[in-house]
C-alpha cells in the first residue's frame, strides 16, 4: 500500500480525468485506484457534514463507500467539466445522499431516552454547529454561483483540505499557480457571500 | 498600479491568507480595499468558514493516532486550552463520540478532592439547556480525575470586551435574555452556579451564547453556607454575610456582568473585599443613565434592579428577569407597539411587593385601579393564603381570590420554566367567564355544574411561577392566542408534567412559555388597562 496516512495518496501523480478515461476503458486498476484517492477524502469530509445522530462512524462510511461506487457504476453519465469536476460532482452526490438519509432519520421513532440529544432530528451537522447553519447555507448558494472550475476549487481546497500540489495534479498545473488560482475563486466566492448579506 | 487592480491584488492576498489558515489583522486594513466592502464582508465570512472546515479536517486525527500524545482513557490530549484554580483544560478527541471535547483535568496540587472534583460534572449533568455547556463524562483515571465538555468555539465575553469595549445595547438585550434562560434552568435543577462572570460566558461563532464553568456550583439546600467563591466585582453582597447559596446572587452577578458589557466598567469601584463590606448603599455607584444615556430605558432598569443591594428589591427569578429584558417589537411598524420601559418596571414593581397599582406608578395622569390576587391553599379545613414564596407540595390545591373595582379580563398561566406554560384561566365550561364584574369576590378557576374547582399540584418539581393578568378591557389578541393554545393540546398531556393540573377534570393547556413572554411583552405597552402578578412557589417534600 502506498498510501499515507494523511488521507490522500501521496503517490498520486495522475490526474481524476486521466484515470476516469481508464475505467471507461475498463481498466479495473484505474478503478481501485480512485476509490482508494477518493474515498478516505469523501468519509472525513461526510463527517463534518452529517448531523449529529448520524455520525456513528460506520454508517457515515458505508454511506460514502456507497455514493462512491454508485458514482463510480454512473461513469458514463458523468460529462467532465474540467478539472476537479469529479470531485465537485461526488460532493454534491454525497450531499443529496446525506440530505435524503436525514429525511429516512427524522420518520424514525427515537431510540433509548438517554440518546434523546443525540436523536434530535434538527441537531446539526458538525460544520454547522461551528460556524452556523446560516452561514454555511449561504456559502452553499454563494459555492453555487461559480463556475464549475472554480467550485472544484474551493471545494478542494476548503472542504477537502487538499494541499496545492495534491490540487495542481488534479487540474494539471502548478502549485503556485492553484494557490493563485484558489486566491482568485475565494475572492468572487467572497463577493457572491457579501452581496447576499447586504 | 491602478487603484482597481491594487484592490485586486490586495483581496487576492487576504483570500490566499484565509485559504492558508493564516491568521488576518482586519483592524489594520488601509485604504487599498476601500470600496470593496462587499467582498471583505464575504471574505470575513470566508475565513470563520474555512477555520471550520479546518477544524473539521484536523479533528479526524482519529485514523491517524500519533505515538507520544498523552491519553485519558480514550480520549486523546490534543493541546492545552488552558488552567484555572481547580484543574488544566485541554483539547481532546474522543474517538466514541467523533468529536473534539475540552477535557478538564483535576490538578493533583489543586487540594480538591476527586469526589469534589466529579461533583461538578454529575451537577453540570442534571441541566440540559441550549445556553449551557454540555458535559459527555466524567471519570477517574489512574488516579487523576476529568471531566469532558462540549468544545465551544468562540470568545469568552471578556476577551470580546477587550477587544471591542462596550457592546451595543441590542446585543445586550440578546445576550442577557439567553443568559436569564440558562440561570433559569440551573436554578429549577435546585442549583445555583455562583461565579457568573465575563470569563466564564463565551461566544460561539455561531452567535450561541454558552454559560460555562460550573466549579463553583452550590446546591441550594447545602447545609452550611458556602464557602466565598466567585469574583470580587460580581460578589452579592449578602455573600459576604455568609448568607447560604440563592438564586438572587446569581441575578445580581448577571446585573454587573450585563452593566459591564453595556458600559465597559463595574458598578462598583472595589479593589478587595474591605471595600465590597464598606459599601452599604448605592450612593457609590455608577449608574447606566449617566454612562449609556442613549441606551433604552427599560434595559436599563432591568439590568439596574438586578443588582440591587437589598436581594428582595431584585428580580424574583432568572424568568421574571428575562420578562423585564424582552425585547419590544420594532417601533414603526407595529400597531401594538410596546413600551417596554414600562413593562420592565412593571416587573420590578412586582419584585418590589408594593401594593400599588400601575395607575398610581403613573401618577395623575390615570386613575388607580384598585384590584387584588392572591393565591390560597385550599383543603378540607379551609383555606390559607400563600405569600410570594411560599412553599407548596404534590397534592396541594390551590386557588385564586380576585377582586377589582372595575369589570376585569382574567388570564392566569403556569409558567414553570421548562420551556413550557400552561393556561390555567379561563377554561372552557367553566364558570365564571371574563370579564370578572366588578367588586366582586372570586374563586377561581370557578365552578363547573355547580362543583367547586382547584388546581392540583400534580407531581414533583423545583417551583411553580404563576403569572396573573388583569386588564379592565377585551384583549382580543389574547383571547384568539390562549384559544389557539388550548385547541391546539390534547387534555391528556398536562397530567403527564411536573405541574398542576385541574381537580377533579380535565386539564390545562401547554403552551411555549417563550409564546407566553412575547404576549406579555405585546401587552406591556397597554399599561394603563393591565395588571401584572407574578407568583413563585417553591416545591417542597412535604
Amino acid at each position: 500500500m502506498n498510501t499515507s496516512d494523511d488521507g490522500v495518496d501521496s503517490t498520486v501523480t495522475e490526474p481524476t480525468v486521466t484515470l476516469i478515461q481508464r475505467i471507461r476503458a475498463g481498466d479495473a486498476n484505474a478503478r481501485e485506484l480512485l476509490l482508494r484517492r477518493f474515498l478516505p477524502l469523501l468519509q472525513r469530509w461526510a463527517h463534518g457534514r452529517l448531523p449529529r445522530q448520524m455520525r456513528d462512524l460506520n454508517e457515515t462510511d458505508d454511506l460514502v463507500q456507497v455514493t462512491l461506487v454508485k458514482a463510480l457504476a454512473r461513469l458514463d453519465q458523468f460529462e467532465s467539466a474540467g478539472p476537479g469536476a469529479f470531485l465537485a460532482y461526488l460532493r454534491q452526490a454525497l450531499l443529496n445522499q446525506v440530505r435524503d438519509e436525514i429525511r429516512r432519520h427524522q420518520r424514525r421513532p427515537e431510540h433509548a431516552e438517554i440518546d434523546v440529544e443525540l436523536s434530535d432530528p434538527d441537531a446539526p451537522a458538525l460544520i454547522e454547529r461551528i460556524v452556523g447553519s446560516e452561514r454555511v447555507r449561504a456559502y452553499e448558494q454563494a459555492l453555487a454561483t461559480l463556475p464549475k472550475r472554480q467550485q472544484g476549487l474551493v471545494v478542494m481546497r476548503v472542504e477537502f483540505g487538499m494541499s496545492y500540489p495534491e490540487i495542481a495534479v488534479e487540474v494539471g498545473s502548478t502549485s503556485d499557480a492553484v494557490r493563485v488560482m484558489v486566491a482568485r475563486a475565494i475572492v468572487q466566492l467572497s463577493r457572491a457571500l457579501g452581496g447576499g448579506q447586504e | 498600479m491602478k487603484p482597481d487592480s491594487k484592490n485586486a491584488a490586495e483581496l487576492e492576498r487576504l483570500a490566499a491568507r484565509i485559504a492558508d489558515d493564516e491568521p488576518v489583522n482586519w483592524r489594520t486594513l488601509t485604504t487599498p480595499v476601500a470600496g470593496s466592502d462587499q467582498a471583505l464582508h464575504g471574505l470575513r465570512e470566508m475565513e470563520q468558514l474555512v477555520q471550520g472546515f479546518r477544524h473539521l479536517q484536523l479533528g479526524d486525527s482519529r485514523d491517524t493516532p500519533r505515538s507520544g500524545r498523552s491519553h485519558f482513557g480514550a480520549l486523546t490530549l490534543l493541546e492545552p486550552l488552558g488552567s484555572g484554580a481547580q484543574g488544566d483544560v485541554w483539547r481532546a478527541y474522543d474517538p466514541m463520540l467523533d468529536l473534539h471535547v475540552a477535557l478538564k483535568l483535576r490538578k493533583v496540587e489543586s487540594g480538591t478532592l476527586a469526589h469534589d472534583f466529579l461533583d461538578e460534572a454529575r451537577r453540570l449533568a442534571r441541566v440540559r439547556q441550549a445556553n449551557i455547556v454540555s458535559v459527555y463524562g466524567a471519570a477517574v483515571n489512574e488516579g487523576r480525575a476529568g471531566l469532558w465538555t462540549e468544545l465551544i468555539h468562540g470568545t469568552s465575553l471578556a476577551e470580546l470586551l477587550a477587544q471591542d469595549g462596550p457592546l451595543p445595547a441590542e446585543e445586550v438585550r440578546g445576550i442577557s435574555l439567553d443568559l436569564c434562560h440558562a440561570l433559569a434552568a440551573v436554578h429549577r435543577h435546585g442549583l445555583v452556579h455562583g461565579d457568573i462572570k465575563a470569563e466564564n460566558v463565551m461566544r460561539e461563532v455561531s452567535g450561541r451564547i454558552v454559560l460555562m464553568d460550573f466549579g463553583a456550583v452550590r446546591e441550594l439546600d447545602a447545609a452550611q453556607a458556602a464557602v466565598i467563591s466567585g469574583t470580587l466585582h460580581y460578589l452579592a453582597p449578602e455573600v459576604l454575610s455568609g448568607a447560604p447559596p440563592a438564586p438572587a446572587r446569581d441575578i445580581y452577578a448577571l446585573g454587573v456582568l450585563l452593566f459591564r458589557l453595556l458600559s465597559g466598567v463595574y458598578p462598583y469601584d472595589v479593589k478587595d473585599v474591605q471595600d465590597l463590606l464598606r459599601l452599604q448603599d448605592d450612593s457609590k455607584r455608577l449608574h447606566l443613565v449617566d454612562l449609556k444615556p442613549d441606551a433604552p430605558r427599560d434595559l436599563i432598569r432591568a439590568i439596574e434592579c438586578a443588582f440591587e443591594r437589598n436581594p428582595a428589591k431584585r428580580h424574583t427569578s432568572a424568568l421574571a428577569f428575562a420578562t423585564a429584558l424582552a425585547p419590544s417589537p420594532p417601533q414603526a411598524a407595529s400597531k401594538s407597539r410596546v413600551t417596554s420601559f414600562a413593562l420592565a418596571a412593571l416587573v420590578c414593581l412586582a419584585v418590589l411587593g408594593l401594593a400599588l397599582g400601575l395607575g398610581r406608578w403613573r401618577g395623575a395622569q390615570v386613575p388607580a385601579w384598585q384590584a387584588d390576587a392572591v393565591f390560597y391553599r385550599v383543603d378540607a379545613r379551609g383555606s390559607a393564603a400563600l405569600t410570594d414564596g411560599a412553599t407548596i407540595a404534590v397534592g396541594d390545591r390551590l386557588a385564586l381570590k380576585f377582586r377589582s373595582d372595575r369589570p376585569a379580563y382574567v388570564y392566569i398561566f403556569d409558567d414553570d420554566g421548562s420551556g413550557e406554560a400552561a393556561v390555567l384561566f379561563p377554561l372552557d365550561g367553566i364558570d365564571p367567564v371574563n370579564p370578572l364584574a366588578a367588586n366582586t369576590a372570586y374563586q377561581l378557576p370557578g365552578k363547573s355544574d355547580a362543583t367547586a374547582l382547584t388546581w392540583q399540584v400534580s407531581s414533583q418539581a423545583e417551583r411553580e411561577e404563576f403569572v396573573v393578568l388583569a386588564a379592565d378591557q377585551p384583549q382580543p389578541e389574547l383571547e384568539r392566542t390562549v384559544a389557539a393554545w388550548q385547541r391546539a393540546v390534547k387534555p391528556a398531556t398536562g397530567a403527564s408534567r411536573g405541574a398542576l393540573v385541574l381537580a377533579p377534570g380535565p386539564s390545562d393547556a401547554e403552551i411555549a412559555s417563550t409564546s407566553l413572554r412575547a404576549v406579555l411583552a405585546k401587552l406591556g405597552a397597554d399599561t394603563t388597562h393591565l395588571r401584572h402578578w407574578r407568583f413563585v412557589f417553591p416545591h417542597t417534600s412535604r
